[in-house]
């Protein structure tokens, strides 16, 4: 450690802190966390001490591979042919400072007397500046040093590069903790990378020019030098990616992980990827492997998170044509404070090799680049192994026999395999075909392996860019769906060697198992021909999935220049008619004959409707639009399908390319209709196609008490619409001599023709208290208009606002944030002494140390429970919680005390990527506010807080512009808090969020999310209404927040992947009864068998008996019961 | 005569066509901006080009900065969010003369593209023309044309295809610069005919950017027809008779004896940068070297020392036919200034480039992290500025002794 703070001796610390306090620089680096943290291991180097500060998952030990100073700051690691260990470090991180040189490393750590320690270190390469990511390939190595891809290699034998070439440059230089990260070598030989949110990347390679924005994962074949973009998806910070035994890939991309194989089409197109599953930030890491690791823990996801220091599990199963995900317990976890995990591999001895970038901080996004205590000296290299099971044996690669290498093919160490094909690859390219093609003629076909000798024997003539008809075709006959997937996989790269790709094309589309299905559509994309397209269609004839739906669709566009030509000559063939009526549906051909099928339906479906409406949007003209208005009343239709055919109507509608003329009888049928949301929608329809005569209808409702509120106010809104001003004298009227309740209604109609009129006449009611009115809606009304706020928050400068209207609206902007800056000031209740502004004149180093001495985390996990500081209703921990803001459960790992005192002070300071708060304004007036989480050439996607957040989709060509706003958490908040105290325990409660201890992110499979309710009755079927409230973060759904009653009901929901038996673990039985679904459990400890899909478990509780603070339920797998499940959390 | 070959001749003269009527393109003093794609991005790398405009421009130097951008199309040159625009930048390096790098990425857009790649060219410099960043004076532009492609085998897939298209981009640009008035330097021609020679070292990294030894194979074409071409050392001396000839460098005091031929040299012009891979090389690039030929000596083994140095030895035979003169210390001197120019294109790239411009400029800019990197950006630039001073300084033209002795 550099700073002369870090060297002296830990027991005058305490002496000297105060001191030090005072002495700190402008920059504001903060020394505090040394205060709560375990000061002693933090400046304890000792590779024991941090040994012994280990815990493993039973069975598992841990020993000390390699250390400083045979390395230091660790950032990724991969493995060679001859068993050694290279390394990338990275002194410069997280930047250079002016005036130094960079010389950051690749070093060769080999164990050479194969101990289980490294005893030979070598410098492979140094003069690096911050190398994110190394793979082996064409005899040395690829380093990634954005924005260049450099290959390296050594001529002569030592061990030293000699020879530096640049292969490919112009990758994203925006960020460097997620630049071209997280290298690995894919089965085939092709290397795979990734690249994180905001990089720009333009790369030159003789195959054309690669263009991403926004993250992404690339492939790169070192032996072609081809570079494509294999999954164009906007990921944050992607920094890991494996392959399964049969080449399927999965994604780590921060705090999710993702099934990738699905969005690796050929469209060019964002393709938007849903995660298996959202926890914690996390990476590199590898899948558990071979003989040496336990069979319960082989195939799980080995990940790495740096924040709470584990090395966590995931397991996967197979879920149609993809998989769903679990978490499980860490296979190990530190206390010690510098531990911190970034990469694990498993070694050929069948041991995980974990990397540890040592350090007491980590990422340079939550701390100063400069923050002094950055070490720079340490690093090491940990290696645990499953106690009293025989290592791997370690194979002979280099200057073996091909016929050795091929047998090499057959091991059930992945880890042999991978380097026996990466060492195939730089042998004889037609000398390993020809080896090839005999060795699958002498593979015995009863072997339980065949088939995955055949995937192996495939990749191998891949991995030397020879394709082999002979042996795809015995990989696609094989009984293995997987081996066939793999196969129908590989058809993407061999199509142009292949002598009819299509017919292969079209027997695996409709194959039994899901994922060659899935793979065969895939594929298909990349055939440049128009059959393709008819041959991915065999799917159709079989169950889809979320998997091939989104399979699908990037085909369709990726062949689109093929077959819409040939399908419009009429020279396409189609093995089925319905087929032929999916191209035609996705050509936009024959829709009218379809339509004309449709309102013939007597019932039709919703999703038959969904399509109609989905191609009728677009392009609808006057004699469709008014088809559908006569369709609407005239049959007897589901609420639904009406909803769906209103809410098409109004899309259209808005547009105003034509008018209904008089065509009013259908929808005033509707207006009153038993329906909130379709008489409300028919209302709206009435405005929006301001159809003449509406008039009187419009009015009458408006002023009916009995019409729900919903209505009315859409009523005034048409009213508004309506040409001619006859409906706005009306509004004005009722505005002059209305009730409360009118005149606010009536405000919205106004709203519609001018914002200045309305906001002078809300200036009235604002003042007065609205009583059960909702002002809020008004206010998100002009909200929703260009410039409505400015509007308003100009009327009202100056004037009275009533204070019960104050707390509802300010109350509002807590929960959403979506007030603008002047509307929150005069919204914002009058207290005589705002809690916030004197704490935000405090000395925020001060302040951070008083939340780490004397903060209760107890109390403060009561007050951010509390309705009124709306912290729950945007931040989830853990599993528990809605997604409007970021998930804070290891917030304390990552940020310092002062982060997260500022970031409650002040939200503005530093937002959290991906919750940057924006307005959206669109052509035609409205807008949208939330954070985008999903953006592309065609769309994009918010999350919008002030709909608790919902998504809201907007076409791209219809945005005029995208405007930053103030973060979405309100400034002020501390204003709801009554004490200076309660603020000290909340930053306190916040800030160990994820620590080790009682606020750990514990991930066990506890039922966090409860729906309660205080029914009289006692069979939960008969409950009617439920709320949400969920557990604490220690598991207990606490009784004061269950309700009162009698009889208190709590239930959560399962999502069940595998079925099987579970045991529920409750903290206490007394007082309770338990149902599974309908069905009571007699008893709640028995084993209780889950059966696949949703499951719900409710309990009654009778509090009189119970002695404990609430309830806390956890499910047990038993053992060998396969059952797979996950508790359903979210919002 | 070293005999100039037909490639780099053919590019002399059509870019001293287009300068026949007025100064050379690249002017003493002049503010010079490189912008485009990776090639030139890359010309920061390996320094050759800027090296010899120092060379050329000695006692008005130039000052360059290379704006150039991996993978930059004339319509695509993607940025980080809130990047400074290159108005900005190049207002603030006061230019006076931009050379733009275009037309490689553009190319793969086929002869369907060409037209759209014509307009585009015509916009680029339209888009600067009547601009003062200098604050007085219209920026002058000149046009660099792309490389050829090289065969590499399958990593350069359908390179005849590709060079039929590159080669008539290139035409386009010619045309285009011919109407603008804007100077044009052809890298197609010279590079192909690189190229062909199957025996000598490649000359690109991927088929499409130039290598180390490529960037020094195009420099001299390069800079001569940015600037008054001045030709390679060349020296020839007759050992009997002490009769010496002389280009590049003057020779006097010859003194012949039986073991020992010692002269004097001023160096008048800047020493040729000796190519940066050990053995053979093109051997129409021989003429790019410095060179020495000696005849008349008695047959045995010659030394060349400089200044006390050795340089290179020959027998009589070698001598006869000419050595290259690679590692005189002026030619030391030569490469130690080319690795200051690169540091200082180094120390401009951490500033203007540097990493995590979302802290600098972009999304992170308000997060407190990354608070010091503005402030250190602008140290960078500092540095670069003193570097850049530095290579500015002047170098008086040195006379050393030189001895050719008999082993």
């Amino acid at each position: 450690m550099k700073t002369p703070v870090m060297k002296l001796n830990c027991f005058l610390l305490p002496i000297l802190f105060p001191v030090l306090l005072l002495g700190q620089g402008s920059e504001g680096i903060s020394k505090k966390n040394l205060a709560n943290a375990n000061l002693n291991l933090m400046e304890n180097h000792d590779p024991a001490v941090e040994k012994e500060n280990f815990d493993l998952l039973p069975g598992y030990e841990v020993n000390l591979f390699a250390q400083e100073p045979m390395l230091a700051n660790p950032i990724h690691m991969t493995w060679d042919n001859r068993g050694r260990l290279w390394v990338a470090c990275s002194w410069a991180y997280p930047q250079l400072k002016p005036g130094e040189v960079a010389n950051d490393k690749i070093i060769i750590l080999e164990d050479t007397d194969g101990d289980g320690r490294a005893d030979k270190s070598t410098v492979f390469a140094d003069g690096l500046y911050m190398p994110t990511g190394i793979e082996l390939a064409n005899g040395g190595c690829f380093v990634a040093q954005t924005p260049d891809v450099f290959f390296l290699k050594d001529t002569d034998g030592d061990d030293v590069a000699d020879v530096k070439e640049l292969p490919l440059t112009g990758f994203g230089i925006e960020d460097s903790h997620h630049s071209v990260s997280a290298w690995r070598r894919g089965p085939g030989g092709w290397i795979y990378f990734q690249e994180g949110i905001f990089l720009h990347t333009q790369v030159e390679t003789a195959h054309g020019m690669v263009h991403n924005y926004n993250g992404g994962v690339y492939q790169y074949n070192p032996r072609t030098r081809d570079l494509r973009i294999f999954a164009s998806v906007g990921v944050g910070n992607p920094w890991g990616h494996v392959f399964t035994k049969w080449g399927q890939s999965f994604l780590v991309d921060n705090p999710r992980v993702h099934y990738l194989s699905p969005a690796t089409g050929n469209s060019g197109q964002r393709v938007r990827l849903n995660h298996l599953l959202s926890t914690e930030k996390q990476c590199g890491g590898d899948l558990a492997t071979g003989t040496h690791l336990p069979e319960d823990i082989r195939g799980q996801l080995l990940t790495c998170r740096f924040k709470s220091r584990a090395i966590i599990r995931y397991e996967f199963t197979d879920s149609g044509a993809g998989f769903s995900a679990n978490v499980l317990p860490p296979l190990i976890s530190s206390k010690h404070p510098n531990f911190r995990p970034v990469d694990c591999k498993v070694g050929p001895d069948g041991a995980v090799y974990v990397a540890d970038w040592y350090n007491p901080i980590i990422n340079h996004a939550k701390h100063n680049f400069r923050d002094p205590r950055r070490d720079k000296e340490h690093g090491r290299i940990w290696r645990i192994t499953a106690k009293d099971r025989p290592l791997a044996p370690k194979p002979k690669l280099v200057g073996a026999p091909l016929t050795d290498l091929l047998e090499h093919l057959k091991s059930p160490e992945t880890w042999t395999r991978h380097q026996a094909r990466l060492t195939l690859s730089e042998l004889q390219p037609d000398a390993v075909s020809q080896a090839l093609s005999k060795w699958v003629d002498g593979l015995d076909p009863k072997d339980p392996e065949y088939a995955h000798h055949l995937v192996e024997a495939m990749w191998a003539c891949q991995n030397v860019e020879r394709p082999s008809e002979k042996i795809l075709k015995l990989v696609l006959a094989s009984k293995d769906g997987n081996a066939r997937s793999a196969g129908a996989r590989i058809i993407r790269y061999w199509h142009g060697d292949l002598s009819d790709p299509v017919s292969l094309l079209a027997k695996a589309a409709s194959d039994p198992f899901p994922r060659t299905r899935m793979e065969a559509i895939l594929s298909a994309g990349y055939v440049p021909r128009a059959e393709a397209f008819s041959a991915a269609l065999g799917a159709l004839d079989l169950p889809r999935d979320k998997f091939i739906d989104l399979a699908l669709p990037q085909t369709v566009s990726a062949l689109e220049k093929f077959w819409r030509p040939a399908l419009e000559k009429g020279t396409l063939a189609f093995a089925k008619p319905t087929h032929r009526a999916f191209a035609e549906e996705a050509a936009g051909i024959g829709f009218e004959k379809r339509l004309n099928d449709y309102v013939r339906k007597k019932s039709p479906t919703l999703s038959e409707t969904n399509q109609i409406v989905d191609r009728l949007i677009p392009n609808a003209n006057v004699r469709q639009a008014r088809m559908i208005v006569d369709f609407l009343t005239k049959k007897q239709q589901s609420p639904e399908v009406r909803i769906a055919l209103l809410d098409a109507l109004a899309k259209i509608g808005r547009k105003g390319k034509f008018s209904l003329g008089q065509r009013i009888g259908p929808l005033r049928k509707l207006i009153r209709n038993q329906n909130e949301e379709v008489a409300s929608l028919a209302i709206a329809n009435l405005g929006i196609w301001q159809l003449k005569g509406a008039e009187k209808d419009l009015l009458s409702i408006l002023i009916d008490p009995l019409v729900p509120p919903s209505s009315r106010k859409t009523a005034a809104v048409s009213l508004g619409q309506l040409r001619g001003g006859e409906g706005k004298n009306a509004l004005l009227d009722l505005v002059r001599k209305g009730k409360t309740a009118e005149r606010y209604f009536a405000i919205y109609g106004i709203l519609e023709t001018s914002a200045e009129e309305a906001a002078e006449l809300a200036v009235d009611l604002f003042a007065q208290d609205s009583g059960d009115l909702d002002p809020v809606a008004l206010i998100q009304a002009f909200n929703r208009r260009s410039n409505g706020n400015t509007v308003l928050a100009k009327a009202l400068s100056g004037k009275t606002i009533a204070p019960a209207v104050k707390d509802k609206v300010s109350e509002y902007h807590r929960k959403s944030g979506q007030l603008s800056k002047p509307l929150e000031r005069l919204f914002r209740p009058s207290s005589p002494k705002s809690l916030s502004s004197i704490l935000m004149r405090e000395d925020r180093q001060a302040l951070a140390s008083e939340v780490d001495r004397l903060g209760d985390p107890v109390r403060g996990e009561l007050v951010y429970r509390r309705q009124a500081l709306a912290c729950a209703s945007c931040h989830a921990i853990g599993s528990a919680g809605p997604k409007i803001g970021p998930n804070l459960v290891a917030v304390g790992t990552s940020a310092d005390t002062a982060y997260v005192v500022e970031a409650i002070l002040e939200p503005n300071k530093a937002i959290a990527q991906h919750y940057e708060n924006k307005l959206i304004t669109l052509d035609d007036g409205s807008v949208l506010m939330g954070s985008i989480i999903y953006q592309s050439d065609k769309e994009v996607i918010i999350r919008d807080s002030s709909l608790g957040g919902k998504e809201r989709k907007a076409p791209i060509d219809k945005v005029r512009k995208i405007k930053p706003m103030p973060s979405l958490m309100p400034a002020g908040l501390a204003d709801q808090l009554k004490t200076r105290s309660e603020f000290i325990d909340l930053a306190k409660f916040v800030s160990v969020l994820g620590k080790p201890g009682p606020y750990a992110n514990d991930e066990s499979p506890l039922i966090r999310k409860w729906m309660v309710s205080n029914s009289e009755t006692d069979k939960p079927g008969e409950v009617e209404s439920w709320r949400g409230v969920y557990s604490l973060v220690n598991g207990i759904l606490p009784n004061d927040e269950m309700g009162k009653g009698k009889m208190i009901f709590a239930r959560g929901f399962v999502e069940v992947q595998a079925p099987g038996r579970v045991r529920l673990k409750v903290n206490e039985l007394a007082g309770i009864r338990l149902w599974l679904d309908d069905k009571e459990i007699q008893n709640p400890t028995s084993d209780i068998e889950l059966s696949l899909g949703t499951r719900s478990f409710t309990f009654s509780i009778d509090q009189t008996k119970r002695k404990s603070e609430g309830l806390r339920v956890e499910l047990i797998a038993l053992p060998k019961s396969g059952a797979k499940f996950q508790p359903k959390g979210g919002s | 005569m070293p005999i100039i070959p037909k490639p780099l001749l053919l590019a002399l003269t059509c870019c001293l066509a287009l300068n026949l009527f007025g100064e050379p393109t690249v002017r003493p003093g002049d503010r010079i901006a490189i912008v485009g794609n990776t090639y030139a991005d890359q010309l920061r790398i390996h320094g050759y080009l800027e090296t010899f405009l120092l060379q050329r421009t000695q006692g008005k130097p130039v000052s360059i900065r290379n704006l150039g951008w991996g993978g930059d199309i004339l319509t695509v040159r993607d940025r980080p969010t809130n990047f400074p625009s290159e108005t900005s930048t190049l207002t603030e390096h006061k230019t006076d003369l931009i050379i733009a790098c275009f037309g490689m990425g553009e190319s793969f857009a086929g002869p369907e593209g060409q037209s759209e790649f014509e307009k585009n060219l015509k916009d680029f410099i339209t888009s600067h023309k009547g601009k003062k960043y200098n604050g007085q004076s219209e920026v002058r532009l000149a046009m660099i044309s792309p490389i050829a492609q090289e065969d590499l085998g399958p990593s350069t897939p359908k390179s005849v295809q590709r060079n039929r298209n590159l080669k008539s981009y290139v035409e386009s640009m010619q045309k285009v610069c011919l109407e603008e008035g804007v100077p044009f330097t052809d890298l197609y021609e010279p590079t192909i005919y690189l190229m062909e020679d199957k025996n000598a070292p490649k000359i690109t990294e991927n088929g499409i950017r130039l290598n180390e030894y490529g960037y020094w194979a195009t420099s001299r074409t390069l800079a001569d027809s940015l600037t008054t071409p001045a030709p390679s050392w060349w020296i020839s001396l007759d050992a009997k008779s002490g009769a010496c000839e002389a280009r590049g460098v003057s020779v006097g005091k010859v003194r012949t004896a039986e073991k020992e031929i010692s002269f004097q040299v001023l160096e008048k012009s800047g020493p040729s940068l000796p190519p940066p891979v050990s053995g053979t090389i093109h051997p129409s690039l021989q003429s790019a070297r410095d060179r020495m030929i000696v005849e008349g000596l008695v047959p045995g083994e010659y030394l060349l020392q400089v200044d006390g140095q050795n340089v290179i030895s020959g027998s009589h035979e070698q001598w006869a036919n000419g050595l290259p003169i690679d590692q005189s210390p002026a030619h030391k001197e030569a490469e130690a200034f080319r690795m200051t120019v690169n540091d200082k294109n180094l120390q401009f790239t951490y500033s203007w480039k540097a990493l995590n411009q979302v802290h600098i400029v972009g999304e992170r800019k308000k997060s407190p992290a990354g608070a010091a990197l503005p402030e250190e950006v602008i140290r960078f630039n500092e540095l670069a500025i003193l570097k850049d001073a530095q290579l500015r300084e002047a170098r008086p033209a040195k006379t050393r002794e030189w001895k050719l002795i008999r082993q």
